[in-house]
């Protein structure tokens, strides 16, 4: 009698089948059933997340994408088809052109920081010195913190009479006076760039951290040893072999940052005027305080549309380091 | 010879401290103004210019905003944000099942739909949401809103799972299998034990993940009672003046258990946190 009998057999058709004796068949058969049960509990497995994720997100987004092509108001709020009308409307507005570059100099100017500093912070933190592992576990703490808090305590430090910025920036004679950082359309966006770099740095340092120590120390060696500088070493070996952690790192961020809401929503919801309004804001605003769902619909839709450049360029990466499979 | 190469390590040495003094008030200058804040009493918080440090520390601050509101809030908020991660953590075991058998067909585009969730802005996804909450009455219910929670966790939840669950070797399914487990009594009864640790970032990770949340608070309850704690910092500000000893009271409370899970986990933290985003 054979040992076993494989799913390779179970293909055969009969009449290929040199007469089984009885007891390979049953084999075969009962094998069957056990393949089948198997392939029926992994669907059963997968069935309630992916209908809860599509409940969520699929059907949310095909919804927000059918409600950019209507019009409805806070006195009739049933969506009536309007064609693209919205989108017309919206990209020939210079509250769009607002938005859009509002959101683009955000991105870019918080992304680039967090990356620069996290990158520094994250090779300091690497160094030896006394008070190394304190300061390594603190640097986490504006990360962890709740976005909302991190909104009330730098709408606090900017306050022009009560906040320590502008104590401090008397004092080492930056500026005269009291300016509201947070009240005047000319410096709003750049001090909540300021707060958001704050918040988000320490993930960066996290990750490059890891990074670093996972370079090989005999590879520095090596270079050092063929007459390499510290600058050389870190431009040749140490900053390529970090690169893999810096592209997704950097990616990521950047379609976090387009994203966040908490931040700017606290510190100055979108104002003074639309002076620091970006995408996720003004979505918020179109839907939930003027009622305008299409107008917040197109919004949302254009966002994702500029975001999946990101996306894109982040899922092929992890296709071709194998992350997919 | 021998000097130079002394004083030039002095001299980095001192760089290096001089750095590490900069970063250090950068991220604790904000957060020791924030507890300073909170310990003022309220002539100091509301001094012109600001006093740096108190001339003595109060506790009035957190015994105002220490109401049965705040409790509630506070209750609401652990509630909710438990409540996630349980739900979470059972539909992404349910799913790992699945996506870690190899030659699964269907698996790539479930991966990759898992992944496109994870990065879609929340801000598209809330109206709609928020319109079917209010068809099926899940609008200002704590149920509705882990339900909502699960949005922007669970894909993050199953893709970090998967990372942590694909580390643990093959060979140890294969000899439970020859020992007569089934596939899934393998998966449940010696993978999923041993990544264990992993089972335990992901967790931390979804709870920290509900605990940050503010968007979708702000829009699923508008009712006092079923306020999370978030939104009872909001609260606080008012149209006219802000309670800033209060509202910084009230912030240091929110961050106390954050503070306590990343304590007690902070290696499973941070282990959550690399794994899955820099698998790239």
């Amino acid at each position: 009698m054979p040992p076993t009998v494989r799913n390779a057999d179970v293909s055969m058709s009969v009449a290929e089948r040199p007469a089984p004796s009885q007891a390979p068949a049953q084999a075969v058969a009962k094998e069957k059933r056990r393949h089948n049960r198997q392939t029926a509990l992994r669907v059963l497995c997968i069935v309630p997340p992916v209908a809860l994720l599509g409940a969520l997100v699929a059907y949310p987004l095909a919804n927000a994408v059918y409600l950019s092509f209507t019009k409805s108001s806070f006195i009739n709020p049933a969506p009536t088809f309007t064609g693209l009308s919205n989108y017309t409307a919206i990209l020939t507005s210079d509250t769009f052109l607002t938005v859009l570059k509002n959101s683009v100099i955000w991105t870019i100017a918080v992304v680039a920081a967090q990356f620069v500093l996290g990158l520094a912070s994250a090779i300091l933190l690497s160094q030896k010195f006394k008070g190394r592992l304190v300061l390594r576990s603190v640097v986490i703490l504006p990360w962890i913190m709740p976005g909302v808090i991190a909104g009330v305590l730098w709408k606090l430090l900017y306050d022009p009479y009560l906040g320590p910025v502008n104590a401090l920036a008397n004092g080492l004679g930056l500026v005269n006076g009291n300016p509201a950082w947070l009240g005047q359309a000319s410096t709003a966006l750049a001090a909540v760039v300021v707060a958001a770099i704050w918040k988000g740095f320490p993930l960066s340092t996290i990750m490059y951290m890891a990074a670093y120590q996972g370079v090989p120390n005999e590879l520095r060696e090596a270079a050092r040893s063929d007459g390499a500088n510290a600058w050389q070493v870190f431009r040749h070996v140490t900053l390529p072999a970090m690169a893999p952690t810096i592209r997704t790192t950097v990616l990521l961020t950047t379609v976090w940052t387009f994203n966040y809401f908490d931040l700017v929503y606290v510190m100055t919801a979108g104002g003074p005027g639309t002076s620091t309004e970006i995408f996720p804001t003004y979505i918020y605003r179109e839907a939930f305080q003027n009622v305008r769902y299409g107008f917040a619909g197109a919004y949302g839709v254009i966002s994702v549309v500029l975001l999946s450049i990101f996306t894109v360029v982040y899922l092929r990466q992890l296709n071709k380091s194998g992350g997919l499979d | 010879m021998s000097v130079t190469i002394a004083r030039r390590k002095a001299t980095r040495q001192v760089g290096v401290y001089v750095a590490a003094a900069a970063l250090a008030a950068f991220v604790l200058g904000p957060i020791f103004w924030l507890l300073t804040t909170s310990l003022k009493p309220r002539s100091e918080v509301f001094a012109s210019p600001p006093r740096f440090l108190p001339s003595h520390l109060t506790f009035a601050n957190y015994a105002d905003v220490l109401t049965p509101d705040t409790l509630q809030f506070f209750v609401n908020s652990v509630i909710v944000c438990l409540g996630t991660t349980v739900l979470c953590l059972a539909f992404s075991l349910l799913a790992c099942f699945t996506l870690t058998r190899t030659g699964t067909r269907g698996r790539k585009p479930i991966l990759l739909g898992v992944l496109v969730s994870q990065l879609l802005p929340q801000a598209v996804l809330l109206v709609p949401l928020y319109r079917a909450a209010n068809t099926l009455g899940l609008l200002n219910s704590r149920f509705g809103l882990m339900v909502a929670y699960m949005t922007f966790t669970l894909p993050v939840a199953i893709w970090l799972l998967r990372g942590f669950l694909m580390a643990i070797p093959m060979e140890l399914e294969e000899a439970a299998r020859l020992d007569g487990l089934t596939e899934f009594g393998a998966y449940w009864r010696v993978i999923v034990p041993l990544a264990k640790p992993g089972v335990a970032a992901v967790g931390i990770y979804v709870f920290f993940m509900a605990w940050q949340d503010f968007m979708y608070a702000l829009v699923f309850l508008t009712d006092a009672s079923k306020r999370t704690l978030p939104l009872g910092v909001l609260a606080l500000i008012g149209s006219h003046t802000i309670e800033w000893g209060q509202l910084m009271a009230v912030s240091a409370l929110l961050l106390v258990p954050i503070l306590l899970v990343f304590t007690f986990a902070q290696r499973y933290f941070i282990a959550g946190l690399t794994a899955g985003a820099v698998k790239g």
